[in-house]
This record gives C-alpha cells, sequence and structure tokens, in this order.
C-alpha cells in the first residue's frame, strides 16, 4: 500500500514531465492520451527495481523516453491500452495568441528527429548537456554537437 | 526559430500543464490495476499460437517424409517443413527483443539502437515475406495433396486452374515489385537513423 502511495504521488509531482513528453512525440491527441498511459503503466512496472541511485527525474526521463520509442515502433494492435483515459487538453481555455505559440512550438518540434527530439525536449526541461547524456547515453560533448546541429535546423524552421 | 524563442514558448507551457489536473489517483491506478489489460500478451498469444501450429505441421510432414515418393517431393516436404519452422521463430524472436527491453535500465541512445535494428531485421524479413508465401502456397498444396493420399496432383488440373495459378504468380510479382520499393524507402531511412544515433 505504501509502495503505491508514493507511486502515486511521484506521478502527481511530475504529471507535468509525462504530459510534456506525451506531446513531445505524438501528433493527435488520441496518441498522446495512448502514450501517457503507456509511459504511467512502464514507470509503475519498473517502479520496484527503481533504487535511487540515480535522481528520480533521471529514471523517469528514462522510462518515459524509452516508452516513447517502443511506442512509435509499435503496431496500433501491439500497444497495451484498451481502457482509455481522456487528458485535458492544454489549449482549450488560452487566447488566440498563445494558442498560435503552442502549435509554432510543436510544430518546430515535430520536423527534428527522434533523436533531435529526445535531446531538445531534456535541454528544454532544464537538463545540462552532462545531465542529457546520461540519461540519452551519448558523451557531453556529443549532446553540445547535436544541440549546435538542432539551433540550426531550428533556425530554417519559419 | 531561434533556441531561446522555443525555450520560452516552452516555459510557458510547462506554466500551463503545472495548472492542469492530469490525473487523479483513482485514474492513474486504473491505469496500473483493474482497467489494464495486456493487449501485448494477447498479440503474443496469437503469434505463439501460430507459431506452434506452424511447427506442428511441419513435424507432421518430417514424420511422414517416407510418404513423398520421389526424391524431389521428399526436397519439397524438407524445405517446405524447415519454412515453417524458421519464420515463426524469427518472428517470435523479434517480439523477444522487444518485450525483454528494460526500460528504466537502458539508454534513450541503446533503445533506439535496439529498435532500428530489429526494424532492419524485419524489414529484411517482409522482404522475404512475398516470395515465402508464395513457395509455401505451392509446395503446401503438393505436399498436402501426398500426405491425404493423392497420388495423381495435378493431372486433373483444368485450364480454369492454370489460368488461376498465372493470374497469381503475376500479380505476386507486381506485388513484389512494389513492395521492393517501398523496402528500399524505409531501409534507407532505417539505416541513416542508426548512422545518426551511432555517431560521435
Amino acid at each position: 500500500m505504501q509502495h503505491n502511495e508514493v507511486f502515486l504521488n511521484l506521478i502527481l509531482a511530475h504529471k507535468g514531465l509525462i504530459y510534456k513528453a506525451s506531446r513531445i512525440y505524438t501528433d493527435s491527441r488520441e496518441d498522446q492520451e495512448d502514450l501517457y498511459q503507456e509511459i504511467v503503466l512502464q514507470l509503475w512496472k519498473s517502479f520496484e527495481n527503481f533504487r535511487g541511485e540515480a535522481k528520480i527525474t533521471t529514471y523517469m526521463y528514462r522510462v518515459a523516453m524509452n516508452t516513447a520509442i517502443g511506442f512509435l515502433n509499435k503496431s496500433k494492435r501491439q500497444q497495451h491500452i484498451i481502457h482509455k483515459v481522456t487528458l485535458p487538453d492544454l489549449e482549450e481555455e488560452i487566447d488566440v495568441a498563445s494558442k498560435e505559440q503552442s502549435q509554432r512550438l510543436h510544430g518546430a518540434i515535430s520536423q527534428l528527429n527522434v533523436i533531435e527530439k529526445g535531446i531538445v525536449f531534456l535541454f528544454l526541461e532544464g537538463n545540462s548537456y552532462s545531465e542529457i547524456g546520461i540519461i540519452t547515453g551519448f558523451t557531453e560533448n556529443n549532446v553540445g554537437t547535436r544541440m549546435s546541429r538542432i539551433k540550426n535546423k531550428l533556425k530554417e524552421i519559419v | 526559430m531561434e533556441l531561446e524563442e522555443l525555450q520560452a514558448q516552452w516555459n510557458e507551457m510547462s506554466k500551463r500543464v503545472d495548472k492542469l489536473e492530469v490525473l487523479n489517483k483513482k485514474q492513474i491506478m486504473e491505469i496500473t490495476n483493474q482497467k489494464y489489460k495486456n493487449r501485448f500478451k494477447i498479440f503474443w498469444l496469437y503469434e505463439f499460437t501460430g507459431a506452434l501450429i506452424c511447427i506442428t505441421m511441419a513435424l507432421i510432414i518430417l514424420f511422414n517424409l517416407a510418404m513423398m515418393d520421389s526424391f524431389l517431393l521428399k526436397v519439397t516436404a524438407i524445405l517446405l517443413a524447415l519454412s515453417l519452422i524458421v519464420m515463426p521463430v524469427f518472428t517470435l524472436k523479434s517480439l523477444h527483443t522487444v518485450k525483454s527491453l528494460k526500460w528504466s535500465a537502458e539508454s534513450y541512445k541503446t533503445v533506439l539502437l535496439k529498435f532500428q535494428k530489429s526494424k532492419k531485421r524485419l524489414l529484411n524479413l517482409q522482404r522475404l515475406a512475398i516470395p515465402y508465401s508464395v513457395f509455401v502456397f505451392f509446395t503446401s498444396m503438393v505436399v498436402t495433396s501426398k500426405l491425404l493420399g493423392n497420388d495423381d496432383f495435378g493431372d486433373d488440373f483444368g485450364v480454369g486452374m492454370y489460368v488461376f495459378i498465372a493470374v497469381m504468380l503475376l500479380s505476386v510479382i507486381l506485388f513484389a515489385i512494389w513492395g521492393n520499393r517501398k523496402y528500399k524507402r524505409s531501409m534507407k531511412a532505417t539505416e541513416r537513423m542508426i548512422s545518426e544515433v551511432e555517431c560521435n
């Protein structure tokens, strides 16, 4: 019971992380909802193996991003989701200008490939190159090189 | 778009997300417990049952090899039996790779590489799927006919049957050409992704 409670509080405390991870890798609302649930499920399944050696967010980013790769590579019939949970719409109650901004943001990110998406997601979340390296498995220098390429690519996106 | 602009918009979005009530405790528990059904297990079960049927058929053929009364028929039966074992084993192996991934222990780079390599294997396998189906279709007709005690398979084929076989072969060839073009495009994208992940 205590184990459940710790997990529930963890998910609630980091709901934004999961929401944003599921948003960045998907184009439709339906896919986002499916991926969100898949991430929660994978976090639950791997939670008992979490020994606290790494930061909790490192573990969560890793599971969320790896689950996203798996999600993108699975056909619909291979996915877990049967019971659907509806997520609130982030753009529902915002003004037109903010809505346009949000669409521009996701439009730009959607043009990046899956490696770049992962790196830029972690960067935007405020992680250092070294932390990004730990989560992704790329060296710190490599993360820096990739970030320069991403910057150039973003400049070309209007 | 500048990275700084992207960062500012991201921060704005983060603030809005933090205010949202995304899921409550009850919904989280539903995902993890009662309402969750493992569709992957069902999918696995389908594949496993399919593989079991194929392997059983292969064993029946091999145990009755003595019934194949010519050298050519024996070779055909052995090849059919082998193909009925090899293909499902490949599919199950590819599923096992996905199933055995440890999401929290592996890095993003490792998982990406594993998936891209598994995709490459699957693409290669799909390329073989069309000739494989044709091979299984024709050889199984001949071998099954023999197993059922029919010694004069093909003798009573009418014109209609030959037209059917010709049309089928032509369709398969056209489908294979189309599939091959698609394969080349997907393979190119997969190989590009692998080299991008591996590049340091």
